[in-house]
């Protein structure tokens, strides 16, 4: 079995948990025993029995690929719809439907709905945004398959290392992932943040804001540009205090997920992803102010060393493998 | 300077002129000297200066690449907007330029509608697809160039080939083309056609009744498959009675302008694209899968005197990759 995979956005133009989650789920497809190469676009002698997109297909692609023989499964994360309130989500709904019903070409290409309809086999991180494939875009429910992430195997072994006194929090610097607002709390509520992570450019205003922050407030700021080692990584996980990500939006965050093999506690946005994947093992916080989020990171700064330690999240091999099972159940049919 | 060629549409799942363009336009710049390569996505080392862009691009791309300091060249073809009459040409362009300024910017974004203000360059391939650009997407004037498809240097060769009885048409067998229709025409109006294409898919049912409806006339309809070797065509184009493609919509045909690099009388689908690129060069028939009205152009045009067409040379691939280099050139000597 050869399977290609795709993805429409270059990693050389974004990097984040999408790209490690991608090459992480190749790696591990590969391990599983599956043959899997990255879809060359400009080579029309390339074959394969499968392809697995990593975003969304248009309906355009879908039924080409059909054409050749190629079924397609696609890997989605609906970050923005999955974070947005219940009465927000239920009006897109009503929309989205109407949009539908319409049948309009122009439409159909650029939001691409077509392909929940008509792809193999649609992947969800999560059972919440399985859901929302669903009810949200007509996908046939048994072609919908969630499959989380995984984590690689350093971060689950802490050893007898000690926890520290500082929190930490590794995310790209980007309004998103609300650097700024944690870094901004952090100094109003006296408690020491570590914060990894870099931005998509160094000229974004935003990142240039952050930066002047941590460099005013050493005593409660520190910032680390991205760490590639990831058994570096996964100290700075094994040591923190707790780990906290008060973004915006999220599918799965991977970083919770590393920091959770370590048995880190958590503080996380108050939002059904994360609901969703840890339930009563994190502690949330609201999309609040800065002084409301002050409280909340202060109180969960004291309350950490007391936590239960989370459950531990999915190794990469059974993500490899739970991926290996779902295409053969498409080549099957 | 890097140039770096991207596009959503895989080569492996659908064949046709835009992967000839891509690839032809590639080979071009190579051979003038311009440093061209993929896009790999996987490979988060690659550094492009400009990425050329080769289909619908959307808003996140665009922003990601300015955000590395990459310029981006955006090449769409709007062929099915091109191909529609001027007055839903104007409700479009009512509507777009109202919904660009109504609709939340990411609802905006997220059609595409912002991406002509957003990237350096666009090209168009006819002066009525810049049109398009300029007065739907209200692409900035300044930023977009109408750089035509070239043609391989084989078609422009004039040595004697032998005569073919035979009006020759160069498609992919879709409805698109209108191969079905115009294997009708050509039984009605007893005039031979040979169709040199493949389908998408051999499973299509459009492919399998155009087939039997040319297995079931061979005196009228021939149909062989597709040809690969170029020189193969370009001779079959020199010795043919005339090409024809009455196609619903194109951009700019690839195949009749190689069929006019080799002098070979043209009979194309009444369109803007066709008139904006061959003029008077070419014999039209109307917009219409009506077998009866395309035999009658179909004979019209078999019986025409072929030597007194005026013949329309289209542009080397090469000198399309200068006018290219010209503009990656002000590109990368121009801040943002």
């Amino acid at each position: 079995m050869r399977v290609l995979f795709d993805h429409a956005n270059p990693f050389l133009l974004t990097h984040g948990g999408f790209q490690i989650q991608i090459e992480r789920t190749m790696e591990a497809v590969r391990a599983s025993g599956v043959e899997g190469e990255c879809l060359r676009w400009w080579d029309d002698t390339q074959t394969g029995d499968l392809i697995h997109y990593f975003g969304r297909p248009s309906g355009w692609y879908v039924r080409h690929a059909g054409h050749k023989g190629l079924p397609v499964a696609f890997s989605e994360l609906l970050t923005g719809l999955g974070s947005r309130r219940p009465a927000l989500r239920g009006a897109q709904r009503l929309i989205t439907a109407a949009l539908r019903r319409l049948d309009s070409r122009m439409i159909n290409e650029r939001f691409s709905w077509e392909a929940f309809r008509l792809a193999a086999a649609c992947v969800a991180n999560t059972g919440f945004e399985a859901r929302l494939m669903s009810e949200m875009f007509g996908a046939p429910a048994e072609r919908v398959h969630v499959v989380p992430n995984g984590v690689e195997d350093v971060f689950f072994d802490r050893g007898d290392r000690k926890r520290g006194d500082w929190l930490l929090c590794t995310a790209t610097i980007v309004e998103r992932k609300r650097a700024l607002e944690l870094a901004t709390a952090a100094v109003e509520a006296r408690t020491p943040v570590r914060i990894i992570g870099k931005p998509y450019s160094e000229d974004d205003p935003y990142f240039q804001r952050f930066s002047g922050l941590v460099a005013n407030h050493p005593q409660f700021l520190e910032h680390l540009p991205a760490i590639a080692d990831r058994a570096v990584l996964a100290r700075h996980y094994h040591e923190a205090r707790g780990f906290v990500l008060l973004s915006t939006m999220e599918t799965r965050s991977l970083s919770a997920e590393e920091a959770a093999a370590g048995g880190c506690p958590l503080l996380l946005t108050d939002l059904p992803w994360a609901h969703s994947v840890f339930g009563d093992d994190a502690i949330y916080c609201p999309l609040a102010s800065a002084s409301v989020t002050a409280r909340h990171l202060r109180a969960f700064y004291d309350a950490a060393p007391q936590r239960p330690v989370p459950k531990p999240p999915m190794r990469w091999s059974e993500v490899g493998a739970r991926f290996r099972a779902i295409y053969e159940s498409v080549l099957r049919r | 300077m890097k140039v770096a060629f991207d596009s959503g549409l895989p080569f492996a799942l659908a064949h046709g002129g835009f992967q000839i363009q891509i690839e032809q336009t590639r080979c071009a710049l190579a051979r003038i000297g311009v440093d061209v390569d993929h896009m790999r996505w996987w490979d988060a080392e690659q550094r492009p200066d400009i990425i050329h862009w080769f289909g619908a691009l959307n808003s996140e791309y665009v922003r990601h690449a300015h955000s590395k300091g990459i310029k981006l060249v955006l090449s769409e073809l709007r062929t099915a907007t091109g191909s529609r009459p001027a007055w839903m040409l104007g409700a479009q362009r009512l509507l777009t330029r109202a919904g660009r300024r109504l609709l939340p910017q990411s609802i905006v974004a997220r059609i595409g509608w912002d991406i002509y203000q957003r990237v350096d360059s666009a090209t168009a391939l006819t002066e009525c697809e810049a049109r398009i650009m300029r007065d739907i997407s209200e692409c900035p004037p300044e930023r977009l160039r109408v750089i035509p498809n070239g043609v391989e240097d084989e078609f422009f060769d004039t040595s004697p080939a032998p005569a073919l009885d035979w009006l020759v048409c160069t498609a992919t067998i879709h409805p698109r083309k209108r191969v079905l229709e115009l294997a009708r025409a050509a039984i009605i109006a007893q005039v031979p056609v040979w169709v040199i294409g493949r389908p998408y898919s051999e499973d299509e049912r459009y492919h399998r009744e155009f087939v039997e409806v040319a297995r079931a006339n061979p005196k009228w309809v021939r149909y062989d498959g597709g040809i690969d070797d170029r020189s193969r065509l370009a001779e079959l184009y020199r010795g043919a009675r005339g090409f024809v493609l009455i196609s619903t919509m194109e951009s700019q045909s690839l195949s009749a302008l190689e069929a006019a690099a080799s002098r070979c009388p043209l009979l194309l689908t009444d369109l803007p694209w066709a008139r904006a690129t061959f003029g008077v060069c070419a014999a039209y028939c109307p917009d219409t899968s009506d077998p009866a009205i395309l035999a009658r152009h179909l004979r019209a045009f078999w019986e025409s005197d072929r030597a007194r067409a005026q013949h329309f040379a289209p542009p080397r691939w090469t000198q399309v990759a200068e006018q290219l280099r010209d503009l990656y050139e002000s590109l990368a000597s121009t801040s943002r």
